[in-house]
């Protein structure tokens, strides 16, 4: 496991050009999660959540404010260190549950093992034991196309316990789901977090809700406690 | 990044994958067959001058006009006339003089070797094919020497005009008739094949009138000079310069070598569009799954040398598969160029058609990998975030 012991944003502010002008997503947000920690952000469409799961996990640079991925400004990091660094502590489950077309799940989940170089029986061992933990170990010759959502939704998170992460950052992972799937899938937010990830949650869901979570409220771009 | 990924992208993205192949194969086809013509051209040009000797061909008054074909696709000159070599060998001027009487096996019997151009020689004056062969191997009595396009291995017979002949030696391929499809067979013999063929039956009667000839091969000091006095001394003929028959196949050689060139940068120019506008449909249609390698930790220069990666992939083995079909269609229309277009044309053997294979092979593939970077690298350079929700 890599050491990151914090993701944090300072004073981060985000716009975007759309065709009626310039949007503000994000207004001098701060925010700060300690490995271990389960955090849920919430709020209405269009409140900026996940454009902040985006910049707090170093994919989409702010406009203005600072990053941090543990001790380390992420955007003083040449493009090749940050995406080493992302692809060794965090994990994303984003909203499409987005996998490779052409690989099998159990390439998918072993995708981040790959991709740092790790030799590929391990990783293939590692990715199976991962689907194995979730009850995916079956679908592992299957393609993406052939999954349902809450298929896709855990193999996600399959992808997360395969590599380890110091935080899984998720966007809407119980969206669509039918109450059963939507509780494999908190689960398996709860093993990571029990492993000793950081969990960050975006969600409409005011279902999602575990023992001891740290709840935010983001709206119109400002971020309030819950 | 592992070659599984590659080969996977490869298989389930197989319209670009064959897309990709049948855009280089193609390119690399026409370049190899322009190349193979431009070359095999000049290749022939220089080694049947060097092994014609002659510097001036003499024939029937008239029938000047017909020496390029004689020579380039082994026509026959029947136009015979009486032989003027001993006057010819008196002008000032000339080096040696040798007489050649041509006939074709074509007009022989029904069972005979099909076509051949045979051409009685004089072994004695000859300077033409005698540099070439062992002593030995002169064409006397019923030894022959065949050209490289008549395929019969040295010691089997050859039968035209109802007369066996052994065939003593074979002689390297130069892309010209008159050297190829030839056998070459003693003057002697041939006048007397000639002179039996209107009293055998089955055999196709040849009138060569008693002691005529085809052509003289004359060699000169001043070929232009000689010429003239060839001119004037010896009544009822035509001189023709080897030296303005080379200018007039060099300008054909030269008009296919601009036209290949020109085949070649169009081939290299339309290849690269279509390449570039197939990598960037291709990158465009995965652009979620290469933000997802983005986002899982694969670097910009990492994932654009993916995507390179995948097209030197197709490429290479597309370009060697063009490039190899370009070398045998520039083989298998040889003889087009030869006795349609009279351009004497020797593709490269396979020593030197595996260099330029390989040549081609590489540029095709490095033209291909280079051609994709531009879209490689804005596919790799666009924010994942972005693509993920495209």
């Amino acid at each position: 496991m890599s050491g990151l012991t914090r993701i944090a944003v300072e004073t981060v502010t985000h716009t975007w050009q759309g065709r009626s002008g310039e949007h503000i997503a994000l207004r001098d947000v701060s925010l700060s999660v300690a490995r271990g920690e389960f955090v849920r952000i919430s709020g209405p469409s269009g409140a900026g959540k996940t454009t902040l799961l985006t910049i707090l996990g170093g994919l989409t640079r702010p406009t203005e404010g600072r990053v941090f991925l543990g001790d380390e400004y992420a955007w003083a990091l040449s493009e090749t260190d940050l995406a080493a660094l992302r692809g060794q502590a965090l994990a994303f489950v984003f909203q499409q549950a987005d996998m490779v077309s052409s690989l099998s799940v159990l390439d998918n989940v072993a995708l981040p093992l790959t991709l740092r170089g790790c030799p590929s029986g391990g990783t293939r061992d590692r990715a199976l034991a991962a689907l194995e933990r979730l009850g995916l170990g079956s679908r592992a010759r299957a393609l993406p196309g052939e999954l349902s959502g809450g298929e896709r939704r855990r193999i996600a998170l399959a992808r997360a316990f395969a590599a380890d992460p110091s935080f899984v950052l998720a966007d809407e992972p119980t969206g669509d789901l039918d109450p059963a799937s939507a509780a494999g899938v908190v689960d398996a937010l709860l093993a990571l977090q029990a492993d000793g990830c950081g969990i960050v949650v975006v969600t409409h869901d005011s279902a999602l809700a575990v023992p001891g979570m740290r709840h935010l409220n983001l709206v119109e771009g400002r971020i309030s406690d819950g | 990044m592992g070659l599984r990924l590659l080969a996977e992208d490869l298989r389930h993205h197989a319209e670009t994958t064959v897309a990709l192949a049948v855009i280089v194969a193609a390119a690399a086809a026409l370049t190899t067959f322009s190349w193979s013509v431009s070359s095999g051209a000049a290749r022939a040009f220089t080694v049947g001058t060097e092994r014609l000797g002659a510097d001036l061909v003499v024939v029937k008054a008239g029938e000047g006009g017909d020496v390029r074909a004689a020579l380039v696709t082994g026509k026959p000159l029947t136009a015979y006339f009486a032989e003027p070599t001993e006057q010819i060998r008196g002008v000032e001027g000339v080096e040696a003089a040798t007489p050649q009487l041509f006939l074709s096996s074509a007009n022989a019997w029904c069972c005979d070797e099909g076509d051949v151009l045979i051409v009685g020689i004089d072994p004695e004056s000859d300077f033409v094919i005698t540099p070439w062969v062992l002593r030995g191997e002169l064409p006397v009595s019923d030894r022959i020497v065949t050209g490289a396009a008549v395929k019969r291995p040295v010691g089997l017979p050859l039968t035209f005009y109802g007369q066996r002949r052994i065939v003593a030696a074979n002689l390297a391929r130069t892309g010209w008739g008159y050297f190829d499809r030839a056998a070459f067979v003693s003057l002697a013999e041939v006048r007397k094949t000639a002179r039996e063929s209107l009293t055998r039956d089955k055999v196709v009667d040849v009138d060569v009138p008693e002691g005529s000839v085809s052509l003289v091969f004359v060699r000169a000091t001043d070929a232009a000079r000689a010429a003239e006095r060839i001119r004037a001394a010896v009544p009822g003929v035509d001189v023709v310069e080897i030296g303005g028959l080379g200018a007039g196949l060099r300008a054909t050689g030269t008009a296919a070598t601009r036209a290949a060139a020109v085949a070649v940068v169009l081939a290299a120019l339309v290849a690269a569009a279509l390449v570039a506008a197939v990598v960037a449909g291709s990158v465009f249609r995965r652009r979620r799954d290469l933000a997802l390698l983005r986002a899982l930790g694969m670097s910009a220069p990492a994932l654009a040398r993916t995507v390179v990666a995948e097209v030197a992939l197709v490429a290479a083995p597309a370009a060697l598969a063009g490039a190899s079909a370009g070398w045998a269609s520039a083989a298998l229309f040889a003889g087009w160029f030869t006795y349609r277009a009279q351009l004497p044309l020797l593709v490269p053997a396979v020593a030197a058609g595996g260099a330029m294979l390989a040549t081609v092979t590489a540029g095709a593939t490095l033209l291909a990998a280079a051609t994709a970077l531009v879209p490689a690298w804005r596919a790799a350079k666009c924010d994942p975030y972005v693509g993920l929700n495209a």
